[in-house]
């Protein structure tokens, strides 16, 4: 967070709410629903520039540049300041009572994710997924989610560009990902 | 609208290797506040947003209240100071529930029913820790009305 603050680069972006999503799985894991809002007002708030850096890349400097002071204001505010402290002496502590354990989050998670036919979100929900495994140990069907999770961005980017000669290749190769991926989550969901 | 206040459920007591910050909920101080919990879902509680301190006895308060959340969670580092127009502006929502510390607690509820902003060094309201206070209508100092206030052994004994 302090990165984005002082500089506000791309990659910096990035990292922010990839360290946001991380935190948040890893709250999900542990039964925490506290703080999970505020993560994802987080990530919320560095998307508006994520999705600028994603749509324009290096054009445009001036309109990006007002982006960065939006959300470098964001992050000076009371909520995102005291953000990382509560953080960690939450996930410092053991896991609330209602906590169904590890291998009932991952349920859950595994539930979620087959119970859409949207791409977009199906690759969200993978990526959670991928997220608790890889948190899991689970490295091995982690591996098999990130290929889905990759193959649906990369068709996700696509649409972005309709002109694209590769669009039906891409979701092709995407479902063909899924379709291998799919009985790893069906087993986590049982 | 309908904001309730609650006071954090104990914790374990400070010492000079624990921040006051990083003061978890005793065991018993969690058993009975989930108790507590199913107290005041006996008087029909139910919220649209909580909002907690960041200190970690708060949040675990704020997570034991979460079975009576609809809507949202969200930290403010306002409910561990003196209230003010700031902490006003995040109650978004027909059903609130402020989860903090005293003397802080019991200094909103008088200055959200009286407009008072200090009630003296003892203060007017107890409020033990656990305790649950109702307060209703227009969010404005003074223009709220005290609707009930629970001690946590009225909660408990309620959740029997």
């Amino acid at each position: 967070m302090r990165d984005v603050v002082s500089c506000g680069s791309a990659g910096e972006v990035h990292a922010l709410r990839s360290a946001a999503l991380r935190a948040s799985v890893a709250l999900e894991l542990l039964g925490w629903r506290a703080l999970r809002n505020d993560l994802r007002w987080l990530r919320r708030t560095a998307g508006r520039l994520r999705d600028w850096d994603v749509s324009h890349g290096a054009a445009a400097p001036a309109q990006r540049s007002a982006l960065v002071h939006e959300l470098q204001a964001q992050l000076h505010s009371a909520r995102a300041q005291c953000l990382p402290d509560a953080l960690a002496r939450v996930l410092q502590t053991r896991a609330p009572s209602h906590h169904l354990g590890p291998q009932g989050q991952l349920q859950c998670l595994a539930r979620r994710a087959l119970g859409t036919h949207d791409p977009h979100r199906l690759r969200q929900r993978l990526r959670r997924l991928r997220l608790a495994l890889d948190m899991l140990g689970l490295t091995h069907d982690a591996g098999a989610m990130r290929e889905v999770v990759d193959r649906l961005g990369r068709w996700h980017d696509e649409l972005q560009a309709p002109q694209s000669s590769t669009l039906d290749r891409t979701y092709k190769k995407a479902r063909r990902s899924w379709r291998r991926a799919a009985p790893i989550v069906r087993r986590y969901a049982s | 609208m309908r904001l309730w206040i609650v006071r954090h459920a104990p914790a374990v007591d400070p010492t000079a290797e624990l921040p006051d910050a990083a003061r978890a909920l005793t065991p018993k101080g969690r058993e009975r506040f989930a108790t507590a919990v199913r107290g005041l879902r006996r008087l029909n509680a139910s919220f649209d947003l909580i909002v907690h301190s960041p200190l970690l006895r708060a949040v675990q308060t704020a997570e034991l209240l979460a079975p009576l959340n609809k809507g949202t969670m969200q930290v403010a580092p306002e409910l561990a100071l003196e209230p003010s127009e700031d902490l006003l502006a995040l109650c978004a929502g027909q059903s609130v529930a402020l989860v903090g510390h005293e003397p802080h607690v019991s200094t909103t509820v008088a200055w959200l029913t009286c407009g008072w902003e200090s009630l003296g060094p003892t203060g007017a309201v107890l409020f033990k820790k656990g305790a649950v206070a109702c307060l209703e209508g227009e969010l404005r100092p003074g223009r709220m009305q005290l609707r009930g206030l629970w001690q946590p052994g009225v909660l408990r004994k309620l959740a029997r």
